[in-house]
Order: structure tokens, then C-alpha cells, then sequence
């Protein structure tokens, strides 16, 4: 009778300890394939900025003066298209999903690599820019 | 169209007739599993009126296709929605393919039909877990959603994501999970396939669950016809259309069975449901089994012609239509969804006509509503 | 388009358009979508109905001046499209049986007044008479 079945669930989920993990203590580790975050080797990049216009979310900057390229984890909505429209093949999908950030760190959110420019231009040098995606500047 | 008609703009509830009272439902409520607005107007505990009303997340995502290239908006179209989210993808994906001509490869076709089988799956799962906690059966929802868990896995291996599989792209799609892969997914999915039958016995025979959804919410054959219901909602009436039977992906080339009732109330509707999560597994095993190789994607390089294109897809929920046009540019210039909830939602509204507050959770899930599809 | 399904688009009359959905009733046919496009001369609409596999559609384009009668008197479930066309295009459908009164969406208006989605850019399509469209991979 069905009443019974599902009272043979129950009482199974009841003896065999709990569905979830503990986390954080126990984290899942990620599948091969997974969607985590977009990682750059950036001494490849030469900032052509492909990835940057046709980023859908709008998450990434790449600057010209001072060569720079930042993405904001928290818009990047991992899609790979980055990945793939890039001509120096120098960015990486990693499996991984970001790191939490701390409320008080909420820069902490982007990753950022900038070259720095020559000692006598570095003064007067416009900020990297910020991807258009994010929230605040 | 009674109910609707006694919306005048002005809320004046007293029009209704014989309403002693107006109770606002929605947004937000413990038993709403998405954000749409009812004014349900009350005789005791008997609705007379409901009418309804959405809105709340409308985001204007059509309007973002001319805005973007038209190869990188499949990333937007597919997040219109995040149960529905590969269908949204693949729609946009086969409407641009049908404007450019693309002939896209076997083995690509045939991967879309394992990963939208896959979404059948664990949206169905997902809503017998919502109907069942709309009326209050916690254990059941519990149950039924650790075993989508099991599912979920399968689509993070194949695809990197859970719900959002990013893999349906203009010309095929974009991973390529091997033979072997697919095969011992299939086995990794057996636990879930047992549990899943013990649970849909649960959901068809429990004479607890056949209280609250036999008789409830009926809609007949002919009144689905002529509100445009789609989906379960319209095969559960007698009424036998399945979209997938348009032979698009590799559906031509796979024998399937479309599941039809025809009592019309929740019951049937969740008998429909159900059936449609066996068959599904039923067609991933032939999809497993029969699938070609070569490559998985066809590239397109240059300006898309001009032109424009009609495809409709069977979503969970129902008929999807998708509408693309362009205009020889890189950027599309119209992009339209017609979403099966859109086409559920004057169903829904008569199929409350007459029956009791309680059962009002009921009948708004019995339609599967996914409200981000519906305002995109 | 796939070898199992026909899809059509017929130009029509807007006068015509309540004679013909009247007559799809009378035969079976039941609404799949209507679709709007804002083109210079004005909306661009067409109505989509559905028979087993078969999708036939209607299509004409609506001066920004004139009105447009509902069909909800023969397809009480089109409101929802109707008030929605309303909302975001700014097309004037009259007698809807079902009228949200401009509340499906609550937009805000543009600076002259014009709806979201009617931004004028579009150019409406060279129809030949009962051009089929392509539609979708097989």
C-alpha cells in the first residue's frame, strides 16, 4: 500500500545519516568539466580586448594605457565565450569556484593584472578601467 | 473570459459578482513558488473571481539581441530562464541555424536531445517537489529533490554546470562528452531511476495526495483547445500534441511515446508528469545507445543573411516558440519567446473558477509556472 | 523547419483581421503567439495559429495611427498577448475582453512618451506574397 511506501523512505532516510554534506568543513570537490572561473596567463595577453566586447555580461576590462585586464568574479557568469574568442588562447576556464569574499573585502571579488608602465609616465596615467558589468566602480 | 472581464483597472472588487471578500495572493507567500500577483475575490471559502497578474521580473532580455553578437547571445537567451535555460539556448541556436542554413552534425543533434531530455527530467522531479509541498507533503518534495540531485551531477559532468548548461551554441554545441562518458553517467543515474519509481508511486496511489488533487482544477478537452493550453496541461485533457514530434534535434529518429490522460483535473495532469520523466530516462537510454561520432559543431564565419524564422520546441512546460529575424548584420534584430506559461496562464485562471481557497497553490503548480520564462 | 511541419505567413488586410480568425476558429485552429515589431510605417504583427503540425500565421503592418480590434471574441486566451502588446509597443487594441488597463508590466514611458520596446529601426520585411520563412535546423 502506498502509505507504507513512502513510510519505507522515510524511515530509510532516517537510518542512513544525512543527504548533505558539512560544509565547509567537507567541500565537494569539483567535477573535471565544471563552470568555476575564468584564470588568465597574463604575460600571453596582448590585450587586443575581444574578450572584453563580447563578454554577455560585460565582466571583464581590458586597459591600453597602463595595459591592464581585470574581470569581476561576481558579474562573470561563466559561459566560456571568453575562452573561446580569445586569439592567444591565454585564458582558462579552472573547475573551481571563486573564493568567498568577505562583506568588508568586497574588491576582493576581482581579479586584476596590470603592467606597470614606465617610471616617468606613471604619474600622469589614467586608473585601469572597471568592467562595465559591476556593480559599483 | 468572466473572470477577467470584472478587472476594470480601477480594482473595484465589488463588481465581481457575489465576492464577500478580496485576498491579494503574491507575490511573495510560503506557498507561491514564483513571484505572480492574484486578487482572488471570496464567497466563504469559494473563489469566484481570480485575476491575475505578472510583471514582477519582466528584464527586457529581447531587447538586448541587437545589442550583442549574434553568436554570443545564446549566453543570454539561455539564462532567460534557469529550469528551462537549454531549450531557451538551443531555441535561439536552431531559429539563427534556420536563417543561415546551417546543417548542424549528427552527433551534435543527437547530444542536444540527451541534454534536453535531461532537463525534462529534472524539471519534472523539480515540480513534483513543489506540488507535493503545496500541499504540505514535505517528505515527498524532500525525497524527489535529492534525487534530481543525482541528475544535477550528470549535467555538471557533461556540461560544467547544473542548471545552466552554456552548451548550446549557433552551429552544434560546445563539449563534447566522449562515448564512455555518457555511458557510465547513465549507470551513475540507475539509483536515481528506482528511487524515482518508488517516489512516483508515491505521487499517483498515496490516497492522501489523490485527496487533494483528484477533481481539482478541471479543464476539458475543448476549453483547453480554446484557451491555447500547451504542454501537460493540454495532454492531460485528452488533447495529444506533442511539439516533439516535429522531428527537430534527433527526435525524427527516436521512438518515443507521447503520455496523454484524460480526466483533465491535477491528478491527470501530474499522472502526465509523471510518465514523462520514465520516458524520458527511456529516450536517454536510446540517445546513450545509438549516438554517431564526428564533429560537434559546424562554424559560420561572415554576415548571416537576412531572413527570419519560426521554431517551436517541447519545454517541460509545454510549446515554446521561438521567432528570430535579421537583418544582415551581426546583431539579430528581434528576438521572441512565446513561452509555455504565457499560453498556460488564462488556463490557469479558469481552471480556479469554483474551487476552494486551499486549493489555490494547487492549481497555480499545476501548470508548472515559470514565471522568468513568462516575462523574460 | 522540419520535413514533418509547414509553416506559412500570409499578408493580410488589417480590416480582414477579425473575418480571418474568426474563420481559423470555425476550422480547428488554435493561437500559438502574436509577435510585434516596430518598423518606421508602423507595428508589424503577426498572428500565429497552430493545427496539429501546421503553423500559419498572419502578417500586417499597422500605421502608428490606427487602432486595432481585439480578437478575444474569438480567442478569449489572446488577451494576455494583446495587453502585452499594448504595454510595450504602445499599439492601440481596442475592446480587449480582459484589459489590464497598461498593468502587465508597469514600464515607464520614454521621454516622448513612446513604449520600450517601439524604438524605430526595424525595417519591415520585403513580404512576397506567402513567403514561407526558413525555420530552425532539422
Amino acid at each position: 500500500m502506498s502509505l507504507l511506501s513512502m513510510s519505507r523512505i522515510v524511515l530509510k532516510n532516517l537510518l542512513s545519516g544525512p543527504a548533505t554534506r558539512r560544509y565547509p568543513r567537507v567541500v565537494r570537490p569539483a567535477f573535471p568539466g565544471s563552470r568555476g572561473r575564468i584564470t588568465i596567463d597574463y604575460p600571453q595577453c596582448i590585450h587586443c580586448g575581444a574578450c572584453m566586447r563580447r563578454c554577455p555580461a560585460k565582466a571583464i576590462a581590458v586597459g591600453r594605457e597602463p595595459k591592464s585586464w581585470r574581470i569581476d568574479n561576481f558579474a562573470c557568469v561563466t559561459c566560456g565565450l571568453c575562452v573561446r574568442v580569445c586569439p592567444k588562447k591565454c585564458l582558462r576556464m579552472e573547475d573551481e569556484r571563486p573564493a568567498p569574499v568577505e562583506f568588508s573585502n568586497l574588491a576582493g571579488r576581482r581579479e586584476e593584472h596590470v603592467t606597470p608602465a614606465a617610471a616617468e609616465g606613471a604619474a600622469g596615467a589614467p586608473p585601469a578601467p572597471s568592467p562595465a558589468g559591476s556593480r559599483d566602480a | 473570459m468572466s473572470q477577467a472581464e470584472q478587472h476594470d483597472g480601477q480594482g473595484d472588487g465589488a463588481s465581481a459578482a457575489g465576492a464577500s471578500s478580496v485576498i491579494p495572493f503574491g507575490p511573495q507567500h510560503p506557498v507561491l513558488p514564483e513571484p505572480l500577483h492574484f486578487d482572488l475575490y471570496l464567497e466563504d471559502e469559494k473563489i469566484v473571481a481570480a485575476v491575475p497578474q505578472i510583471g514582477y521580473i519582466h528584464r527586457g532580455l529581447e531587447l538586448l539581441v541587437d545589442k550583442r553578437d549574434f553568436m554570443d547571445y545564446v549566453h543570454v537567451a539561455e539564462r532567460i530562464c534557469g529550469i528551462c535555460s537549454f531549450m531557451h539556448g538551443m531555441g535561439y541556436c536552431e531559429a539563427v541555424e534556420g536563417i543561415l542554413g546551417l546543417a548542424v552534425p549528427d552527433r551534435a543533434r543527437w547530444l542536444r536531445t540527451f541534454w534536453c531530455e535531461l532537463e525534462r527530467a529534472h524539471s519534472h522531479l523539480m515540480w513534483i517537489g513543489l506540488a507535493a509541498d503545496a500541499f504540505g507533503f514535505e517528505s515527498l518534495f524532500q525525497a524527489s529533490w535529492k534525487a534530481r540531485e543525482l541528475i544535477l551531477d550528470v549535467a555538471e559532468e557533461t556540461t560544467g554546470g547544473r542548471v545552466i548548461y552554456g552548451s548550446a551554441i549557433v552551429g552544434g554545441v560546445s563539449r563534447d562528452p566522449s562515448d564512455e562518458t555518457l555511458v557510465r553517467c547513465m549507470r551513475a543515474l540507475a539509483p536515481a531511476r528506482k528511487e524515482i519509481a518508488a517516489l512516483s508511486r508515491v505521487m499517483l496511489d498515496s490516497p492522501t495526495v489523490r485527496h487533494r488533487l483528484q477533481g481539482v482544477g478541471v479543464i476539458t478537452k475543448e476549453a483547453a483547445h480554446r484557451l491555447g493550453a500547451v504542454g501537460p496541461m493540454l495532454r492531460a485533457s485528452g488533447v495529444d500534441y506533442d511539439a516533439r514530434r516535429r522531428g527537430y534535434a534527433a527526435y525524427g529518429e527516436i521512438e518515443f511515446q507521447t503520455v496523454v490522460e484524460t480526466a483533465g483535473d491535477c491528478m491527470a495532469r501530474a499522472a502526465v508528469r509523471v510518465g514523462e520523466i520514465e520516458q524520458s530516462f527511456a529516450i536517454l537510454d536510446k540517445v546513450v545507445a545509438g549516438i554517431p561520432g564526428g564533429p560537434v559543431v559546424e562554424q559560420f564565419k561572415g554576415m548571416p543573411p537576412a531572413g527570419e524564422s519560426f521554431v517551436r520546441l517541447e519545454q517541460p512546460r509545454g510549446e515554446v516558440v521561438y521567432y528570430v529575424r535579421s537583418n544582415g548584420t551581426r546583431s539579430m534584430e528581434r528576438f521572441r519567446v512565446r513561452t509555455p506559461t504565457f499560453a498556460n496562464i488564462p488556463a490557469m485562471v479558469e481552471a480556479m473558477a469554483g474551487q476552494s481557497l486551499a486549493d489555490v497553490p494547487t492549481i497555480i503548480l499545476t501548470i508548472d509556472p515559470c514565471i522568468s520564462c513568462t516575462e523574460r | 523547419m522540419t520535413e514533418k511541419e509547414t509553416q506559412s505567413i500570409s499578408p493580410i488586410e488589417p480590416g480582414r483581421l477579425l473575418v480571418e480568425t474568426d474563420a481559423l476558429r470555425a476550422a480547428g485552429w488554435r493561437i500559438v503567439q502574436v509577435l510585434c515589431i516596430g518598423t518606421p510605417e508602423g507595428a508589424e504583427l503577426t498572428y500565429s495559429f497552430g493545427l496539429g503540425l501546421e503553423l500559419r500565421s498572419l502578417r500586417f503592418t499597422l500605421p502608428a495611427a490606427d487602432s486595432l480590434p481585439s480578437i478575444t471574441p474569438s480567442y478569449p486566451a489572446a488577451f494576455l498577448y494583446e495587453n502585452e502588446i499594448r504595454d510595450l509597443f504602445g499599439v492601440k487594441i481596442e475592446r480587449i475582453q480582459g484589459d489590464w488597463d497598461g498593468r502587465v508590466y508597469d514600464v515607464a514611458e520614454g521621454k516622448d512618451g513612446k513604449k520600450p520596446f517601439s524604438k524605430v529601426t526595424i525595417k519591415a520585411i520585403s513580404s512576397e506574397e506567402g513567403a514561407a520563412p526558413s525555420g530552425g535546423a532539422r
